[in-house]
């Protein structure tokens, strides 16, 4: 079966549409393309056709191909899961549906046909596992962690286990042994009672030799006391004292006795130097005081009166002779005084009133003259005549514009009524046209002639009113007239105004005049009432007046003051007199005035205060001296009793003496027995309960005691070891720890369960796998070998075939042997070519294919498998695959991503001479599609078309293909050719063949076809241009790091939840993986967890992301490159200075875009 | 309060649990509430000590010998208590056969003790419904078995569980009963939920996980549906945990081990203030691979793929039979081997036992064995 046409509508990474490949060759198609372009998805695309179970969990799925067998044309579609199989127009179920497993074996990967180095029983495993179609039971068997357990496994956790028991164990043991000593409890009770007992004993036993102790002592003070005489008791030690003291109060009492006695004579002399017999009241001296401060006070008022007396009379003498020129005193005290306001009065109202009319005779003169030429209600009727005749309209106005519009409408419809009867029925209907204009016509004339009469009507109410004439009667001089009224109005408006004022104003002076003749005759009539002559001048009346009232208020002042001096001065004369009488019953001479008063008023209470402290004096000294006299009897009756107490005799004083000298010895001693006694009684209170210990002597009570303290000493002993069991139950109680232990033994249980369930999952296993191996056995399948026999031939020209022995020394295993029919040699497999052995490999895994897939020869897939071969392992594969697409029994796809690879498989194909080779270029597909999609966008399209140099340098033709710049960060192998080529068109023979990059170059290299496409002289210039920016990027990555990614990351371990976050952060550091680990350190990932990023970071620097070395200058870089080009600069492949030219201009532009 | 026995374990029986059951029987003490108990099984020791130290406990029925308490309210006779407690470890014969009783027959009995209902050769005291209805009893409250259930609903017959699921096994509600008497004799009971922490299980397809994503997402949701189905607004507990089963088949099997390694450890929320937690998510899913298809061929894998079909039909016989017998020879080195023996010695597998554990190690190995022809994408 024959792959003809595939098409991806939809795959993975291919959602709008993927690859299409068309035009298929039969035999041997390469595909070429960049990582993405879609190989991958191809390969699976064309598994997925064939097999049902792959690509099954894969969305979105939509594939469609067309295959070719014999005559058979075949239409194989898949969507999702479902497979569409078409023959030759007719549906059917697909011939072919692989199992998963299956159809992965016809897909050949570089590492299963990449054996270098393997010894020989690896090789025979590496040919074994091809006989199973690239699957190794005993490389699951050796290298699955889950069915091959170590050989220690469970060992470890059987030993924490036991550790955990036995620890488990010893705590449960503890636990028992307290309990046995908890157990002990109510027995050291008991013991700590009766050691307490014990400790009582002894407590009462020491009390008792206290006892015996203070009976002694007793003794030995009662024999002291009786030593004393008797009667000591009744002595208190301070009676001498106060005898001395009797002594010293009688002394005192005596001499203040006689002191009180002198006393008493010396005031009974004052008292009748004061001459009174008897004290004056002291109420009648606060009076008499009292009268002589208002006798004082009525002396003053009558004084100040008569000065102002005196004042008046002089101001009355004067108002006096004022007057004196007109009328006598007497007769001027007749005069009403009242009537004289009055003239005053009148005068001050008549001078007002003149001024009056004077002012208003002025405003009259001022008025006088003023006429007026019309009345203004004249002048206003006109103006009104005026503005109406100009809101007269001259045209229709809006106000009539209803009805017009109503009549025309009206005419319209008649005569519209009118062509249309006409038209349909009657020719004569037209008539009816001519009612309608003339109703319009009528209308307009009616609106005209309407204005016209209103404003002749208007015109000739004007004229009516005989103001200014209107010659004619147009808008201009009706609107100039209408101006001139309206400023005559307003002129003949203020003249009205003006004479309306003169005749109130001539009103308001006949009113005056009226009020002075009223004044004039009030005047009169005073005038003759008080006689005074009409003739004499207002004025001089009118003074006159004021001069008498001034004489006739003095006159009434004076006659006012001196009536009250005579009254206060009658009342002075009473208080004299009150006086005098007082002061006659002490034999004083009568007073005259305040002077006198006073004098004799302190001479009586100087008397009185003589007399009234001498009385004071006597009587105090008699009180005195009784009681000094009681007091030598008290004293004298003290001094008794103290002798009559002590029993002596008063006159036994020094008996007294001899007595209180020994009384302190007798007191001490006495003082000493009853303490003794007292402490003797508490003592054999405090043995009440145990009176057998109340009489024992000294030897007895030591023998209780050494008993009881032998008792006794054990008590704090029990009560520790009580306390402690206590103690420690108490701490069991609280305690976790066996729990804890049990759960840390049932936690090592579950793990040894758990390393038994993995012990049984392995050992179960690996018995199906031995079961499995032993039923597979590679003699047993005949097929594959013949197969691969026949296949080992053909690619080797039938140099080799291949045999298949049973190794009898060793354990019976198969083993292959290729046999080398020149030399007919029987080898070992280490002993083939690296091209021979992967011959072999080829010749099984197909050997396979063919006799699992049945009838059909379906497509060999090769992905990437000669990627980094060398030129044996490539041409022997190339080789080989060439042969059996030439046996034209099976179609080859063979995907890569170098260009180059095509051109080499070109060059075996005609080495070969087969011409039955496709080539698809999937990045050429891509773009076709996309310039299909947008046809207006053929900038991708032309890019394939590289333009000839011409006549430009390196640089500028660079600038035209549009070449990457140098990126010491890239690896060498993406390097552009600009950069080592010598010359524009070298560039361009390379560029024309899809050789873009020094990697291609390398894989010219490895392959030994470099020959077509570049002059050895060239390549090795190329050669050495590469390996001077190669060291020089080495030189420059120091310190820096490289550029992070995504995957690096995954695999340092930042997980899926945080990546996107991370990546966010990566893109803003420029890639840098040293600023991204500070960035992470500094949270700008949130949630990231600080061991994480320890663990990325420790990661990054092992792996170079992050280089902790100093960066390297210009001039270090230039060294080392200058180092590693030695050789080159010694061949003279290139030049010293060529060198730090290169330098000088990369560093520049490399720094230039940092 | 009544206790029916086993409340202490018997490993650490002494002052760790003794303290903690002292502190609260002191606790009911002072809010007047006397505590009555029967010893079980494990606690056949502890108990008696504790009663001698605490006076407001009192254990009934000792050394194996029934015993009634009648029990006042108000100063007039109430409610009478007839309990046994295990005077040892293992008790074979039915304690029932002693049941002697004079009873009061106005006053209400209730029933305690420590048995086993569900098999008559237990060695922890084994008694039948039909004993424990034949006695004149208003209501039996019995311990042993830690799951809360009614048997019997006239006259009430129940186990009144353990307050708290000691074991993930141990699911749903448990707590203390609340006995009601009324005035005519009759009681009803109704659960009290006291556990802080709840266990929960449950099993669901895998079989759309595809990748971690997925997997993330459902026992992410599966918490919440969890939460929605139990409903605990009003008797919220504290913490639950969740133990789930993931069964169907699906192509992230083998992953779904290390995944829900993590997730047990990451994946808890905070529902309305309770803690949700995976306990554990047990794997049980399989491969997503057809084996029929596989077998269909000669090679290392459709071999092992017959030997799968064989295991999972036990079809045909006679080679089924040869493979369990085969295996069980080498597990039985397992079984035998001191770094796996704990305190089972001559343990060994069932049948059904070997025969999941070769198919689950031997679809593994399918896994593996396709696995080294590379993965799909």
């Amino acid at each position: 079966m024959k792959l003809e046409t595939l098409t991806i509508n939809q795959m993975p990474g291919f959602s709008q549409g993927g690859p299409q490949l068309e035009n298929l060759s039969n035999g041997l198609n390469i595909v070429v393309g960049t990582n993405g372009s879609g190989k991958t998805t191809i390969c699976k695309a064309i598994k997925g056709l064939l097999s049902r179970e792959s690509l099954n969990r894969v969305k979105p799925v939509d594939i469609s191909s067309r295959w070719k067998e014999d005559t058979k044309n075949t239409l194989l579609e898949r969507k999702g899961n479902t497979i569409r199989c078409q023959v030759n127009g007719i549906d059917r179920e697909p011939d072919v549906n692989l199992p998963r497993h299956l159809a992965n074996c016809f897909t050949i990967t570089h590492d299963e046909l990449n054996v270098s180095g393997h010894t020989h029983q690896q090789l025979t495993e590496d040919v074994m596992r091809q006989t199973a179609g690239g699957y190794s039971l005993r490389d699951l068997k050796e290298n699955d962690s889950r069915l091959k357990p170590g050989v220690k496994h469970g060992r470890k956790d059987l030993r924490i286990y036991q550790e955990k028991t036995s620890e488990l164990r010893r705590l449960q043991g503890e636990q028992e042994e307290l309990l046995q000593e908890e157990n002990r409890l109510d027995q050291l009770e008991l013991e700590k009672k009766e050691a307490r007992k014990a400790e009582k004993t002894l407590e009462q036993l020491r009390k008792a030799g206290e006892l015996v102790e203070c009976r002694d002592r007793m003794d030995l003070v009662r024999a002291e006391l009786d030593e004393f005489p008797a009667g000591m008791k009744r002595f208190q030690g301070d009676e001498l004292e106060k005898l001395e003291e009797i002594k010293k109060d009688t002394e005192s009492a005596k001499e203040a006795l006689e002191q009180e006695r002198k006393k008493r004579e010396k005031a009974k002399q004052q008292l009748a130097s004061s001459r009174l017999k008897e004290p004056v009241s002291k109420a009648s001296l606060d009076r008499n005081r009292k009268r002589l401060n208002h006798i004082r006070s009525l002396e003053s008022t009558v004084s100040d009166l008569k000065r102002r007396e005196n004042n008046q009379l002089a101001r009355l003498q004067k108002a006096g002779k004022d007057l004196s020129a007109v009328q006598s005193a007497k007769e001027l005290d007749r005069i009403d005084v009242k009537k004289l306001d009055k003239i005053e009065t009148l005068y001050d109202r008549s001078v007002n009133l003149k001024e009056k009319k004077s002012a208003i005779a002025g405003q009259i003169e001022r008025l006088a003259g003023k006429k007026r030429q019309m009345p203004s209600e004249t002048i206003r009727e006109g103006i009104t005549r005026l503005r109406e005749w100009l809101r007269i309209p001259e045209t229709v106005t809006s106000s009539g514009l209803l009805p017009v519009w109503v009549i025309w409408i009206c005419a319209a419809l008649i005569a519209s009524f009118a062509v249309y009867m006409a038209v349909t029925l009657y020719i004569w209907a037209y008539l009816l046209l001519i009612p309608a204009v003339l109703i319009i016509v009528a209308s307009i004339k009616r609106r005209s002639s309407d204005y016209r009469e209103q404003r002749d009507h208007v015109s000739r109410q004007y004229l009516e009113l005989s103001l200014h004439e209107i010659t004619s009667w147009t808008l201009e001089q009706v609107q100039s007239t209408l101006k001139n009224l309206e400023e005559l109005y307003i002129e003949t408006r203020n003249t009205e105004q003006e004479l309306l004022n003169r005749e109130r104003l001539k009103q308001e002076f006949l009113k005056i005049q009226k009020k002075e003749e009223e004044i004039s005759v009030q005047w009169k009539e005073i005038m003759a009432e008080m006689g005074i002559d009409l003739s004499i001048s207002e004025l001089s009346i009118v003074q006159f007046a004021n001069r008498l009232i001034r004489y006739h208020q003095c006159r009434d002042e004076w006659t006012g003051i001196r009536g009250e001096r005579k009254t206060v001065e009658a009342e002075l004369s009473e208080s004299l007199e009150a006086v005098n009488q007082f002061f006659k019953g002490f034999d004083y001479p009568v007073c005259k005035n305040s002077g006198d008063v006073e004098g004799t008023l302190i001479d009586l209470e100087e008397r009185h205060q003589l007399f009234a402290v001498n009385s004071a004096i006597l009587d105090d000294c008699e009180e005195k001296i009784s009681r000094e006299s009681e007091k030598l009897s008290e004293y004298d009756k003290r001094k008794r009793d103290l002798f009559n107490r002590l029993q002596l005799d008063p006159s036994g004083e020094d008996i007294l003496k001899d007595r209180i000298s020994r009384l302190e010895a007798f007191q001490t001693a006495h003082q000493t027995f009853q303490n003794l006694k007292n402490e003797a009684d508490l003592l054999k209170r405090q043995l009440k309960r145990t009176p057998e210990f109340i009489d024992l002597e000294r030897d007895e009570i030591a023998e209780h005691e050494a008993e009881a303290r032998d008792k006794a000493e054990q008590f704090n002993a029990i009560v520790e070891q009580i306390e402690k069991i206590r103690y420690k139950v108490e701490q069991a109680k609280q305690s976790q720890k066996i729990e804890a232990a049990i759960e840390e033994v049932e936690r090592c249980r579950d793990r040894i369960y758990q390393n038994r369930q993995e012990a049984l999952f392995a050992a179960s296993g690996n018995l199906l796998l031995d079961l499995v191996a032993s039923e597979y056995e590679i003699s047993a399948q005949p097929p594959v070998i013949q197969e691969a026999n026949r296949l080992f031939s053909l690619f080797t020209n039938g140099r080799y075939s291949l045999r298949v022995d049973t190794n009898e020394q060793n354990s019976g295993d198969d083993f292959f042997r290729a046999y080398d029919n020149r030399q007919e040699l029987g080898l070992y497999l280490d002993e083939l070519s690296t091209g021979t052995l992967v011959q072999l490999l080829l010749a099984i895994r197909l050997a396979y294919v063919t006799s699992t897939e049945g009838e059909k020869r379906l497509p060999i897939l090769l992905d990437e498998t000669l990627n980094s071969s060398d030129p044996e392992r490539f041409g022997a594969i190339a080789g080989s695959l060439l042969k059996l697409v030439q046996e034209n029994a099976r179609q080859v796809f063979y995907f890569t991503c170098q260009p180059v690879d095509a051109r080499v498989w070109e060059h075996y194909a005609q080495k070969e001479n087969y011409r039955n080779t496709t080539t698809i270029n999937l990045d050429r597909i891509s773009s076709e599609q996309k310039a299909l999609q947008t046809p207006l966008d053929l900038s991708e399209f032309k890019g394939e078309e590289i333009p000839a140099p011409g006549s430009r340098d390196l640089a500028e033709y660079g600038e035209v293909i549009n070449a990457p710049g140098f990126d010491p960060a890239s690896p060498i192998g993406d390097l552009h050719l600009i950069h080592v080529m010598d010359t524009p068109q070298q560039l361009y023979d390379l560029l024309q063949t899809g050789i873009r990059t020094w990697g291609q170059i390398q894989t010219l290299i490895e392959r030994n076809v470099t020959g077509q496409f570049i002059s050895d002289e060239a390549l090795t210039k190329a050669g050495a241009k590469a390996k001077l920016l190669k060291s020089f990027a080495r030189s420059w990555r120091i310190g820096r790091g490289k550029p992070i990614d995504r995957d690096t990351l995954l695999d340092a371990g930042i997980t899926q939840n945080f990546i996107e976050a991370v990546m966010e952060v990566v893109a803003r550091v420029n890639f840098n993986a040293a600023a991204l680990v500070e960035a992470m350190e500094n949270k700008e990932v949130s949630r990231l967890r600080t061991d994480t990023i320890t663990s990325v970071k420790e990661k990054l620097i092992d792996e170079g992301y992050i280089d902790l070395k100093p960066v390297l200058d210009k001039e270090e870089v230039l060294g080392r490159v200058l180092g590693d080009m030695a050789d080159d600069i010694d061949k003279e492949v290139i030049g010293r200075r060529e060198v730090f030219k290169i330098i000088e201009r990369y560093w520049h532009a490399i720094h230039k875009v940092a | 309060m009544l206790l029916a026995g086993d409340i202490v374990d018997k490993d650490n029986r002494y002052y760790e649990t003794i303290g903690i059951l002292e502190t609260g029987i002191r606790k009911l003490e002072e809010v007047g509430i006397q505590v009555i108990g029967v010893a079980g099984n494990h606690d056949y020791k502890t108990l008696a000590a504790i009663a001698d130290e605490v006076s407001n406990f009192t254990l009934i029925g000792r050394k194996g010998a029934w015993e009634t308490l009648t029990l006042k309210k108000k100063d007039r006779e109430a409610l009478q208590v007839c309990g046994w407690s295990f005077p040892q470890e293992h008790i074979r014969e039915n304690p029932l056969r002693d049941f002697p009783l004079e009873r009061s027959q106005h006053l209400p009995l209730i029933g305690l003790m420590h048995c086993d209902l569900y098999s008559s050769e237990s060695s922890y005291a084994p008694v039948s419904i039909a004993d424990l209805k034949s006695k004149e009893v208003t209501a039996w409250i019995l311990g042993h078995i830690h799951d809360p259930r009614e048997l019997e609903s006239q006259p009430p017959i129940l186990y009144s569980g353990s307050p708290q699921g000691l074991d993930p096994s141990e699911r749903g509600e448990h707590g203390a009963r609340l006995l009601v008497l009324d005035t005519s004799g009759n009681v009803t009971h109704t659960l009290i939920p006291l556990s802080g922490l709840r266990w929960e299980t449950a099993e669901i397809s895998a079989d759309h996980i595809q990748d971690e994503d997925d997997f993330r997402k459902l026992v992410n949701e599966e918490l919440i549906h969890l939460s929605n189905r139990l409903d605990l607004s009003e008797n919220s507990p504290i913490a639950v945990g969740y133990r789930l089963r993931l069964t169907g088949r699906t192509r992230a099997c083998r992953q779904l081990d290390d995944w829900a390694a993590l997730a047990g450890n990451e994946m808890q929320r905070e529902i309305e203030g309770i803690h949700y937690f995976y306990e554990k998510i047990i794997n049980e899913t399989k491969p997503d691979l057809n084996l029929e298809d596989i077998a269909k061929t000669k090679d290392p894998p459709g071999l092992l793929a017959k030997k799968l079909i064989t295991l999972e039909t036990k079809e045909p016989v006679d080679t089924y039979r040869e493979l369990i017998s085969s295996a069980e020879a080498s597990l039985n080195d397992v079984y035998h081997n001191p770094s796996y023996q704990v305190d089972e010695p001559g343990q060994t597998a069932t049948e059904e036992e070997v025969r999941k554990l070769l198919i689950q190690s031997g679809t593994y190995a399918l896994e593996q064995l396709i696995a080294q022809q590379g993965e799909e994408i």
